[in-house]
């Protein structure tokens, strides 16, 4: 059995008397793909949000990351434990190159002493150096290379769905959670995005994604987790889920 | 394997080469050098030192407010701090010009931090109003603690920019003297300034400003960073201080006084933000320009008032952006033009 990564124990988070998540606990282990999957509200980006420092689940809630409780902690300070996400909506900074972007994405998990990088040291110019190495060979994975120089925000839809998913893996994170990853995005560049995951798990990246395209679920995820009313109603590998008389009734039923 | 890799370069594929760019710095140097000797008359030199000032204030002040885009009515206050702190100094203890201007930088990036840390909770425009209202009380108090800074009569005599070292001592005597000094001031702030946004720290404030949630989730620290170009902005507004009360030999409590800000915004709006060529331009023409229009004193005002008008419609981002993005997109249709832009459309 591979070790615990990520122990999502208890967590609630209430919006104004409505629980919005409501006591939810899951692991997820070191190489999996587990998928989040529930009807629209039911609290799965809340959870991320809990997860990542940008919401603060109430007591007793408990994330632990390898052993160690970080509620409380800040986003940057999660995303510096190795623990990266993505947003819904393809979040990039527009106005910055798509080199530079890659570049941003790693840069705080490098040396982050202000004067070392005031005074540009070897430190910090070899470690620059070896980001745009990572970060070419990154963009020539996903065939982006000739987009280097140009601003994020020129990338089509789909495009910028790859970037994201790259600028992820930049910085080397223990696990990445992946909001939507293919949501709005072509037929085409869904089978490009889910091979990625796939081929990027098989090399040991461990994965946590919301997704509502079944197919790219029941595909690529080993576990589902499904929320429904900020409940877990079922948990297992997407063919127990998938015939789950609950999870027919929350996606299906009255 | 490494050839490839430069294809990839972060800066900008410039128009000049090294060489070009080293000619263009020896002109501009030499010009700046040799501007006291070029019009040596008193009032074009005063001129000059009022824009060098500016020029430093407003290089600092686009650290907060076009870096990292959180619009600061507290720069001139920072100015105040190192103002009063220096002439204080001098007056009282009679410390000399190195120490004074130290202590205007400590005590200017001490406040900063001191007002930074409750403001930066506050959102956008609320921490507008809340370093407006920082600003406001050291106005008063400028005004007001009259024991310390005698309010509106003053702190006058305030001794000259001195250097010693050793036995050698050079003190600041003529016009032309604090022009070379406001120069020197004008050049490290310039120096700094481009140290500090040209790496991983003016990435990240440009991070923050176009998506702080998406910064923090990339690693960014955000209340170390903000605080980062605030404190900066603030010692450079610090240093600047200490040498104008020295220059002006008089510190008044409208120094601290919010018609500055409003010039430092128009400095930026006019000039450009976020860039290192847009303040400088800006101050230059910001001083320069009321000089010539003194013929019409009474609408220079007005001029102002119509200049900012037409340059936000038609140049929102200011005279140093907007000729960039003209020179960015000829190249681009140039580019397209000779067909070398197949690195776009094909390959």
């Amino acid at each position: 059995m591979a070790p615990t990564l990520l122990r999502v124990d208890g967590v609630a988070k209430h919006f104004g008397g409505v629980a919005a998540v409501d006591g939810v606990s899951f692991e997820v282990n070191n190489g999996e793909i587990v998928g989040l999957i529930g009807p629209n509200g039911s609290g799965k980006t809340t959870l991320f949000n809990c997860v990542t420092g940008y919401l603060h689940p109430e007591p007793p809630s408990r994330v632990e990351w390898k052993g160690r409780n970080i509620v409380g902690c800040r986003p940057d300070e999660i995303a510096r434990l190795g623990i990266v996400r993505t947003f819904q909506d393809a979040r990039v900074f527009r106005a910055m190159s798509v080199m530079e972007g890659l570049l941003m994405a790693i840069q705080q998990h490098q040396e982050d002493r202000l004067w070392p990088r005031f005074f540009k040291t070897r430190a910090i110019r070899d470690s620059e150096a070896d980001a745009q190495g990572r970060a070419a060979r990154l963009l020539d994975m996903i065939g982006l290379s000739r987009f280097a120089d140009a601003p994020i925000g020129t990338l089509s839809y789909g495009q910028r769905k790859l970037f994201i998913l790259i600028a992820a893996l930049m910085p080397m994170p223990d696990i990445v959670l992946l909001d939507e990853p293919v949501a709005a995005v072509n037929p085409v560049m869904i089978d490009h995005i889910k091979g990625y995951v796939q081929e990027l798990n098989r090399q040991g990246m461990t994965f946590l994604l919301i997704e509502h395209n079944m197919d790219v679920v029941m595909d690529i995820c080993h576990r589902v987790v499904v929320l429904d009313h900020g409940l877990k109603i079922a948990e297992g590998t997407p063919d127990v889920v998938r015939n789950d008389n609950r999870v027919i009734d929350a996606y299906f039923g009255v | 394997m490494m050839p490839a890799l430069t294809r990839f370069s972060t800066s900008q594929p410039g128009g000049w080469g090294r060489a070009g760019r080293l000619t263009w710095w020896l002109i501009v140097g030499a010009a700046l050098i040799a501007w006291p000797v070029l019009i040596p008359s008193d009032y074009a030199i005063g001129v000059a030192v009022t824009a060098l000032i500016y020029v430093a204030l407003a290089l600092g002040f686009d650290l907060i407010a076009g870096r990292v885009g959180l619009l600061s009515f507290a720069h001139p206050a920072f100015f105040g701090i190192g103002a009063y702190v220096a002439a204080l100094l001098a007056l009282h203890w009679g410390i000399g010009f190195e120490l004074r201007a130290l202590a205007s930088i400590v005590c200017a990036v001490l406040a900063a931090t001191v007002i930074g840390i409750p403001c930066f909770r506050l959102t956008l425009h609320a921490f507008a109003m809340g370093t407006l209202g920082f600003a406001q009380i050291a106005y008063v108090v400028a005004l007001g603690w009259q024991d310390v800074t005698r309010g509106p009569l003053c702190l006058p005599g305030v001794p000259p920019v001195d250097f010693g070292f050793g036995r050698w001592h050079w003190s600041a005597g003529s016009l032309t003297d604090y022009y070379y000094v406001g120069l020197g001031l004008a050049v490290l702030v310039f120096i700094s300034v481009r140290q500090v946004t040209s790496g991983r720290i003016g990435r990240a404030w440009k991070a923050i400003k176009e998506d702080e949630l998406l910064a923090a989730a990339e690693g960014v620290p955000l209340l170390k960073y903000k605080l980062l170009a605030f404190a900066i902005g603030a010692g450079i507004a610090g240093v600047t201080g200490a040498f104008y009360a020295s220059y002006a030999t008089l510190v008044c409590p409208t120094e601290v006084a919010l018609t500055y800000s409003v010039n430092l915004i128009i400095i930026l709006y006019l000039g450009g933000r976020a860039s290192i060529l847009g303040p400088i331009l800006g101050a230059v023409l910001f001083t320069a320009l009321p000089e010539y229009l003194r013929v019409a004193q009474e609408w220079r005002l007005v001029f102002y008032g119509v200049l900012i008008v037409v340059g936000s419609v038609y140049m929102p981002e200011g005279i140093v952006t907007w000729v960039s993005e003209r020179i960015q997109q000829t190249r681009t249709r140039q580019r397209g033009k000779d067909g070398n832009g197949a690195d776009i459309t094909t390959r």
